[in-house]
C-alpha cells in the first residue's frame, strides 16, 4: 500500500514546517455489469490507485492528490502544497482537534470473496432477473429495463503526523434497476427500489445472496404495477400521514443528517452544498417532539456507510443527532471539532484518494418505536399512507423539503383503502420532527450515494427508519 | 501521453482484439475554496487516467485505470481482454470508426489560468466586491482546469487535444438574505471575478426585503444559471441512449414542435469559449454542431457509433462509448433585453439560482426544483421584494412549450448544479406552478 511513499509525504511536510500532515493511499478495483433489455452492455472495470496528501501550514489547509506513485511526485506535491498554503492569508487559523490516534487494521467481513465472483455469475443473475420481470405484471408491460450489478474492493492506508497508522479493507456490492412501465394511460419510468436508491452494502457475495433478488425484484415490480394500474390522485388537504421506512430514511438523511454537519453549520459549505438551519448555539435546543430520535452509525455491520476509523484516523462510534426532539450532537471532523472546542466524532470521509476528507454522514436513520404498521394505521381516522417515493428535494439550509409518493393509499377509520399515486408531502423540517406521533418497531435500510463537497464527492450511505405517523400535515397531488 | 495510448493499443491488438480504443486524460486541477470571507482550502491535483475499450467478436469491455505506471499497462490490458472474452456477444456491437478524419481546431486553451497570482487575486476581488455590494459574508470557490487528452484506436486514429477553463462560483450572504454570482471562461480573457462578486452582493442586497407569496401559477424569468440547469436536462434527454431506453421526456417527439418558433438548443463539440470543448469524441469521431431543438422542433439526438447504427444515422461525435452525451450546450440567442422580459412577464418571479432538480418520472418529465438565493417577486417591470420557501413544480415538455421570451445576452454557465456547460440567456416561461411552505 505504498506505506513508504505515504510516510515520506508526512515526513517532508513536517520538514517544510507543516503543523499537521496526513497521507491516504487508496486502491479501488471495481467491476460493473449491465443488462439493457436483455442485451449485455459493455462490462466496466476500474482500477484506481493514488495518494491524497493534506497539510496545515501556519493555519492554512491545503490538499493535493497524485497518482504517479514515485518519490519525486510525492516531493513535488508536498512542495506545491506548502507553496500554495503560503499564499493564503487567514485571520482565523485552521487547527485539528486532539484525538487518540491508533495503529490498527480494520475492515468489513467478506465471507464469500468478491474476487472469486466472476462476471459470468454476475451476468447470469441479471439475465435471470430480467427474465423474471420482462413479461410484466397484471397487464402492465415493461418494455424497457436497465439492470446493473457492481462489486468493488477498496484498500486504504492512512498515516498522519499525530501517530495514526491504519489499514482498511472495504468490499462493497450494489444492485440497481431502471424500468419503463407501459400502462393503460401511457408510460411511467421508475426505479426499484424506488427513489433512485438501491440494495447495497459492505461484504462479500453473501450480501448479494442475502438480498434474495429473485424474490425481491419480481415481488416489488409486480406490486408497483398492480398499484399504478388502479391508483388515482388525491385532493389537497390537511390530514394524518403514515410514511414508509424508505421515506423516513431519506428524511433522516436530508432533514437531520445534513443540517447536523458541523462544516455546514460553520458556513464552510455555503457556496455549493449550502448551510444549515441549525446554528452553533443550537446544540441542546429543541427541534421536534419526544418522538424525534435520529442517529447516524458508521459501525453498522454490512452497511454501505461502514467504517471503523474515519479518514482522519479517529475511531468510529454511533452519533445520536436528535434525541427526544433535542439536538444532541453535530457531525464533526477534527477541523470543525477544533473550531467548536469539542472532540471529533469520526465523521471525516473522502470519496477517493483525490478528495479532501470532509464531514459526512455514514448510516443515518430514525430510531424505531414500538408500534406495528397495523397499530399506526388504526390511529388514523382520515389520512394517507405514503409507502414509497420517487422525487424529493430540500433547500440549501435544509428546511423546505418535499417527497412525492409513488405507492400511496387512502386511510379511512383505521383501515387502508384505495390506491393513490403522486401524493406530495411538502413541509418544513422542524414541522416534520414536531408532528411525529408514533414510530413503527421495524427498522429498514436502503443504500444511496450522498453528494456534498466541492468538487462534489459521492459517498455510499444507508438511510433508514421505521414507519412513522405524522399528525395533521398538508398533502397535495402532483 | 500518446505513447502511453500507443502502448496500450499495441497490447490490445497483439492479444487479438478486433476493436481497441485508448483514451489518456491528464488533468491539472486547482481550487481555492473560501467562506466567511476567508480561504478555507487550497487544492492542487495532477492526475492521469487511461481508458481502454476492447472488443472481440461483438463482446465489449471498458477498463479504466489511474494506475498508469507504464510497466503495469500490459498486465492491465491483458486482464481486461481476458474478461472481455468471457462476455457474450452483443447484438448492439458497432465497430469503432476508422479512416482519416479532419478535426476542428479547439481554441480554448490558456495556461495562464494556472498562475498563482491570477488565482488568488481573482478570489480576493470576488470577496471584496461581494462585501462592497451588500454581503456580510462571502463564500465560494474558484476552479482552474487544464486538460490534455490523447486517443489511439484500431481504426487508425491518432489524435490529441487540450483545453482549459476557469470557474468562479460566489455567494454573498447577510442574515437570511443571499445572492449568487458566477463567472466562467475558457481563459483569462472574459473572466470577471469582480463582476461575479458584485452580482452576488447586489442580489444579496435585493433579497433583504422579503414578502409573502401564495401557492399558484406564476410567470418566471429564469436567470442564465437557472435556465442552464433546466436546459442541461433537455440535453441529457436528447442522448439516444436515454431515448432508446424510453426514459426521456423527448421520446415520441422527434420532428415535432416542442418549443416556440425561433427557439434553438444545440450541442457544440468545439465552440469559442466552450468550457468542455473537445475536437474528437471517445471513439475518435470529430465532434460537431448538432441541433437538438431548432425553430422549436425537436431535430435530432446525440449519437455514438452504437446508437447511430441502431438509428441508421451517422454518429454525431458525442461518444461516450456506452452513453452519448452533450459537450457544450448552446441556447440560441433571443431578441429581448432583461427589462423587456420582466416587462413582458408583467407579474411573476425572477429566479436567480436553483438546485436539486429531481424527477418524479423521467418519461413524463415531471420534476421540481428549488430556487435558492435571491428569488424576487416583480410587478409591472419592477422588483418588489424577495420570497422564501418556494418550489417550482412542473413538467419539462410544458415548460419548454411555454417559453415566451429569450434574452439577447448569453453567458457560459458551469457550476456545482450544472455539470455540462451551457451558453445560456435569460428565459421567460409563462404559467409555472409554484408551491410554498
Amino acid at each position: 500500500m505504498y506505506e513508504d511513499l505515504a510516510g515520506l509525504a508526512v515526513r517532508l511536510a513536517g520538514e517544510l514546517g507543516c503543523s499537521y500532515a496526513e497521507a491516504r493511499v487508496r486502491r479501488v478495483r471495481s467491476l460493473g455489469v449491465s443488462l439493457k433489455n436483455g442485451e449485455v452492455e459493455p462490462a466496466r472495470v476500474y482500477d484506481g490507485l493514488g495518494m491524497g496528501i493534506r497539510v496545515v501550514y501556519e493555519g492554512a489547509l491545503a490538499f493535493s492528490s497524485i497518482n504517479r506513485m514515485e518519490r519525486g511526485a510525492v516531493r513535488e506535491a508536498v512542495e506545491r502544497l506548502v507553496k500554495r498554503a503560503k499564499s493564503v492569508k487567514r485571520a482565523k487559523k485552521v487547527g485539528m482537534s486532539d484525538e487518540k490516534m491508533e495503529r490498527a487494521r480494520w475492515g468489513a467481513e467478506e465471507r464469500e470473496k468478491l474476487d472469486r465472483m466472476g462476471l459470468e455469475e454476475m451476468l447470469k443473475l441479471l439475465k435471470e432477473l430480467d427474465g423474471e420481470v420482462k413479461g410484466g405484471f397484471a397487464g402492465v408491460e415493461i418494455p424497457s429495463r436497465l439492470l446493473e450489478l457492481e462489486k468493488e474492493v477498496e484498500d486504504r492506508y492512512l498515516v498522519n503526523s499525530d501517530g495514526a497508522e491504519l489499514w482498511g479493507h472495504l468490499p462493497r456490492v450494489s444492485f440497481s434497476s431502471f424500468l419503463l412501465l407501459k400502462l393503460d394511460g401511457g408510460f411511467r419510468s421508475l426505479t426499484i427500489p424506488t427513489g433512485y436508491s438501491h440494495p447495497g452494502g459492505t461484504g462479500g457475495w453473501e450480501v448479494v445472496k442475502g438480498w434474495d433478488l429473485h424474490s425481491y425484484l419480481p415481488d416489488r415490480v409486480s406490486k408497483v404495477c398492480k398499484h399504478l394500474k388502479k391508483a388515482k390522485g388525491l385532493e389537497e388537504g390537511v390530514m394524518d400521514v403514515v410514511i414508509g421506512p424508505s421515506i423516513a430514511g431519506i428524511v433522516a438523511h436530508e432533514a437531520c443528517g445534513h443540517p447536523s454537519e458541523a462544516d455546514r453549520i460553520l458556513g464552510r459549505e455555503a457556496a455549493q452544498a449550502g448551510e444549515s438551519f441549525l446554528k452553533p448555539e443550537d446544540l441542546g435546543s429543541r427541534v421536534g417532539n419526544e418522538e424525534a430520535n435520529v442517529s447516524d452509525d458508521p459501525t453498522l455491520k454490512g452497511s454501505s456507510g461502514f467504517y471503523l476509523y474515519d479518514d482522519e484516523g479517529v475511531r468510529a462510534r454511533k452519533r445520536e443527532l436528535i434525541k427526544d426532539g433535542v439536538v444532541n450532537e453535530f457531525l464533526q471532523n477534527r477541523e470543525t471539532a477544533w473550531e467548536f472546542g469539542l472532540g471529533s466524532n469520526a465523521s471525516a470521509r473522502a470519496e477517493s484518494f483525490s478528495s479532501e476528507p470532509i464531514v459526512r454522514m455514514a448510516n443515518t436513520y430514525v430510531e424505531p418505536g414500538d408500534h406495528s404498521l397495523e397499530e399506526l394505521v388504526e390511529g388514523v381516522k382520515d389520512g394517507v399512507l405514503i409507502e414509497s417515493y420517487m422525487e424529493w428535494n430540500i433547500d440549501d439550509v435544509r428546511v423546505n423539503q418535499r417527497y412525492v409518493g409513488l405507492e400511496c393509499y387512502r386511510i379511512r377509520n383505521g383501515r387502508i383503502g384505495e390506491e393513490l399515486k403522486d401524493v406530495v408531502l411538502e413541509l418544513k423540517s422542524t414541522d416534520f420532527w414536531s408532528k411525529i406521533d408514533a414510530r413503527g418497531k421495524e427498522l429498514e435500510f436502503l443504500s444511496a450515494y450522498c453528494g456534498k463537497g466541492d468538487p462534489i464527492q459521492s459517498v455510499p450511505v444507508w438511510t433508514g427508519g421505521p414507519y412513522l405517523r405524522l399528525k395533521g400535515v398538508r398533502v397535495m397531488s402532483r | 501521453m500518446i505513447e502511453l495510448a500507443e502502448k496500450a493499443l499495441r497490447v490490445g491488438l497483439k492479444l487479438g482484439a478486433t476493436d481497441v480504443g485508448v483514451l489518456v486524460e491528464k488533468e491539472k486541477f486547482n481550487m481555492v475554496r473560501f467562506s466567511n470571507n476567508e480561504v478555507t482550502l487550497v487544492e492542487s491535483d495532477e492526475l492521469t487516467e487511461l481508458t481502454v475499450y476492447l472488443s472481440k467478436g461483438g463482446r465489449r469491455f471498458l477498463a479504466s485505470t489511474s494506475n498508469v505506471e507504464a510497466g503495469g499497462i500490459e498486465e492491465f490490458v491483458n486482464r481486461a481482454y481476458e474478461s472481455c472474452l468471457r462476455l457474450p456477444k452483443s447484438e448492439e456491437y458497432a465497430p469503432l470508426p476508422s479512416g482519416v478524419f479532419s478535426y476542428p481546431k479547439n481554441p480554448n486553451y490558456d495556461p495562464r489560468i494556472d498562475e498563482e497570482e491570477f488565482i488568488f487575486s481573482s478570489v480576493e476581488s470576488a470577496i471584496n466586491s461581494g462585501l462592497e455590494e451588500g454581503g456580510e459574508r462571502v463564500a465560494g470557490s474558484l476552479h482552474t482546469v487544464i486538460r490534455e487528452i490523447a486517443l489511439r484506436t484500431s481504426g487508425g486514429i491518432e489524435a490529441s487535444d487540450r483545453s482549459s477553463y476557469v470557474m468562479l462560483n460566489v455567494r454573498a450572504l447577510a442574515g437570511e438574505a443571499s445572492g449568487h454570482g458566477l463567472s466562467c471562461s475558457s481563459g483569462v480573457k472574459g473572466f470577471d471575478p469582480e463582476g461575479a462578486g458584485r452580482t452576488a452582493g447586489r442580489y444579496c442586497r435585493l433579497s433583504k426585503k422579503t414578502g409573502k407569496l401564495e401557492d399558484g401559477v406564476y410567470n418566471l424569468v429564469l436567470s442564465p444559471t437557472v435556465a442552464a440547469d433546466l436546459m442541461q436536462h433537455v440535453g441529457y434527454s436528447a442522448s439516444a441512449y436515454d431515448f432508446d431506453l424510453g426514459l426521456s421526456f423527448l421520446c415520441g417527439r422527434l420532428g415535432s414542435k416542442v418549443a416556440p418558433d425561433g427557439f434553438g438548443l444545440y450541442d457544440h463539440g468545439v465552440i469559442e469559449g466552450g468550457l468542455n470543448s473537445r475536437s474528437f469524441d471517445d471513439e475518435g469521431v470529430p465532434t460537431s454542431s448538432t441541433p437538438i431543438i431548432e425553430d422549436g422542433v425537436l431535430k435530432g439526438l446525440l449519437h455514438n457509433s452504437t446508437t447511430a447504427k441502431k438509428h441508421k444515422v451517422k454518429s454525431t461525435g458525442n461518444a461516450g462509448i456506452i452513453v452519448p452525451h452533450p459537450w457544450n450546450l448552446v441556447v440560441r440567442e433571443g431578441d429581448m433585453e432583461f427589462e423587456e422580459l420582466i416587462g413582458e412577464a408583467k407579474r411573476g418571479l425572477l429566479l436567480t439560482n436553483n438546485w436539486y432538480t429531481r424527477f418524479q418520472d423521467y418519461r413524463e418529465g415531471s420534476f421540481s426544483t428549488l430556487p435558492r438565493d435571491a428569488t424576487l417577486y416583480f410587478e409591472d417591470g419592477e422588483i418588489k421584494y424577495a420570497v422564501k420557501g418556494i418550489r417550482v413544480s412542473d413538467k419539462m415538455p410544458r415548460l419548454l412549450s411555454n417559453i415566451k421570451g429569450v434574452g439577447k445576452n448569453r453567458v457560459w454557465v458551469l457550476w456545482w448544479e450544472v455539470e455540462t456547460p451551457v451558453l445560456s440567456p435569460y428565459l421567460l416561461v409563462e404559467g409555472c406552478r409554484i408551491t410554498t411552505v
